[in-house]
């Protein structure tokens, strides 16, 4: 069973919504996209090519990565198409008022 | 002569009697003659090679619906026979379409189906090009001779152009404006205002026939009583056919109604097939009193009322007959439209990279979603349970290898099956060609266009050889 740790990130009022921003939580680049289905949290990191997934466009519960638009489900961190079937790693969030928190593994 | 194939006196081919000239009216006659063709055209390499080389460059193709496109940066891949597309729209609002091929090393750059993107990177050595298709970035430039990059190389563009919710791409960029190419009358497909329409569910199957086989099945409906039975209660299959320029062409089924060869025991026997019906249009069915004979009239009756009061405006554009009955239009040269106020059925025939005995047959339903409890998806789209009608998302493409069978519906998987056998008999020895009937005067004239294509394409090349001889 993994051990976790819930880690305050960030306010709400920092990732207004429609947009995602990184976040660096014990070492690890976290990435918070605030889509129309809600809040999400992902690593920072494509599972393709090791790119930063920050900036990517969002659709619904998706995000695209910006450098060669692999769609990854927010909810799953599932990959679709081609270039990569390795998911990206999620954690679980929660808000409390308007702060953001997440599980982080230790 | 009948216009009414229950009446003893009544000879093919059906004629609704609206004026000619009308959206409804009976095209002119084209006289296609009977000549019989060869059928090495189903499964021949060499007749798929003459297509690659003079039809499908030279042709408007089908690659997506406008609703494939809400914000600048959307995008989506479409693969037909060997070349794939990238499709997107633009920052003005346009939508431009680049060959998916790196002008580098000739890499496929985009390897997702359908998103939004700020820029396009090919994943081989990151080149990177706008979505306008300009090229942004060469990695490591200072180890490439200038002279080599001096021109810039962007994606290639294929001509796109966008009609009444469609978007079509033109390989040669040679073809008429889409608008005159479109054989159809003026105004056909916009009456139905299909940009207004989400795109609710996309599957993609890989049939065991050559793509022609496939659209020659769904392109005449002299079929239907003997491969769909159970449509002889609620659909004539006795069409009027009508044949436009450009190989375009349309039938009108009437829906709603029993076939001329169905018999019933009273006038009160309405089939499953129109209750369904009635009830898509808001009709109970068990508290209807009507006859037989009134079911597709009461079917109009109630679209009319239910769109007065949904205010639904597009449906004062469409006649009585555009409400109950099927208007199956054929997209020369791969498409076939069903459609309705309610939604547009389409399919599309795409060819097969190498093999001409197998053919992608794509489903796409476009739905106008109407946020109301008394009003429902049609069940004629075989939508499954659990799918999102609203439009919010564009689902992905659900596909099926062809060694699996697809999730299409009962009526759709008949012409699967059936489409398998035609494909085997044709190719015997003692098969020597379709003996196209006057109920299949569709399939002759598409096929008619196609040779129309070649032959041109043949002629001028051996003018051209004797002018340089």
């Amino acid at each position: 069973m993994t051990t976790t740790t819930l880690i305050r990130v960030a306010d709400l009022t920092e990732i207004p919504p429609e947009t995602n921003k990184a976040f660096l939580v014990n070492d690890v680049s976290v990435l918070i996209c605030h889509t129309s289905q809600g809040l999400f949290a992902v690593e920072n990191l494509c599972s393709h090519q090791l790119a930063t997934l920050e900036g990517g466009k969002m659709k619904s519960c998706y995000l695209f990565c910006p450098k060669h638009s692999v769609r990854f489900d927010l909810r799953t961190g599932q990959p679709a198409g081609n270039l990569t079937k390795t998911p990206v790693q999620t954690y679980k969030i929660s808000v409390v008022g308007t702060e953001i928190f997440i599980n982080l593994p230790i | 002569m009948s216009s009414n194939p229950r009446d003893k006196n009544f000879r093919f081919p059906l004629d609704l009697g609206a004026p000619p000239g009308s959206l409804e009216g009976r095209s002119p006659h084209i006289d296609n003659g009977h000549d019989i063709v060869d059928p090495s055209r189903y499964y021949s390499p060499e007749f798929m090679r003459k297509e690659w080389t003079h039809l499908w460059p030279k042709v408007w193709i089908l690659a997506a619906a406008t609703a494939d496109f809400q914000e600048p940066g959307d995008f989506t891949v479409y693969e037909h026979g060997q070349e794939e597309f990238i499709i997107v729209l633009q920052d003005d609002g346009s939508i431009k379409s680049f060959y998916n091929s790196c002008p580098h090393r000739g890499h496929r750059i985009c390897q997702t189906e359908r998103g939004s993107t700020a820029k396009f990177t090919c994943p081989f050595h990151s080149w990177e090009f706008g979505c306008n298709g300009d090229l942004e970035k060469i990695v490591d430039e200072d180890t490439f001779n200038k002279k080599l990059i001096q021109h810039r190389p962007g994606l290639t563009e294929v001509r796109t152009e966008t009609l009444a919710g469609l978007v079509f791409i033109n390989m040669d960029g040679k073809a008429p404006p889409l608008k005159d190419w479109i054989g159809l009358p003026e105004g056909y497909l916009e009456a139905y205002q299909m940009d207004k329409m989400k795109l609710v569910r996309h599957t993609r199957s890989e049939w065991s026939s050559n793509w022609k086989t496939g659209v020659d099945i769904f392109y005449e409906s002299y079929h239907l009583p003997h491969i769909h039975p159970e449509t002889r209660g609620s659909i004539e299959d006795f069409s009027q056919i009508d044949l436009y320029k450009n190989g375009f062409s349309r039938m009108i089924m009437w829906f709603g109604i029993k076939s001329h060869r169905h018999e019933y025991r009273d006038e009160h026997d309405l089939d499953q097939g129109v209750r369904i019906m009635l009830e898509d249009a808001g009709v109970d069915p068990n508290s209807y009193k009507g006859t037989v004979h009134d079911t597709r009239r009461d079917i109009q009756i109630a679209k009319h009322e239910r769109a007065k009061r949904l205010s639904l405006d597009h449906y004062d554009n469409l006649t009585d007959g555009q409400l109950s009955d099927g208007w199956i239009t054929g997209l020369f040269p791969n498409v076939q439209m069903g459609m309705h106020a309610e939604g547009v059925f389409i399919m599309r025939f795409v060819p097969h990279p190498t093999d001409p005995e197998r053919f992608y047959y794509d489903n796409m339903l476009l739905y106008r979603h109407v946020d109301d409890p008394y009003y429902d998806v049609p069940k004629w789209m075989a939508m499954p349970e659990g799918v999102d009608v609203t439009g919010e998302l564009r689902p992905d493409i659900e596909r099926w290898n062809a060694d699996e069978e697809p999730e299409i519906g009962y009526v759709l998987l008949q012409d699967y099956h059936a489409v398998k056998d035609v494909q085997r008999g044709i190719k015997s020895r003692g098969f020597k060609g379709p003996l196209w009937g006057e109920q299949e005067a569709r399939v002759r004239h598409y096929h008619k266009e196609i040779d129309r294509y070649i032959e041109q394409s043949e002629s001028n090349t051996v003018s051209l050889r004797e002018i340089n001889s």
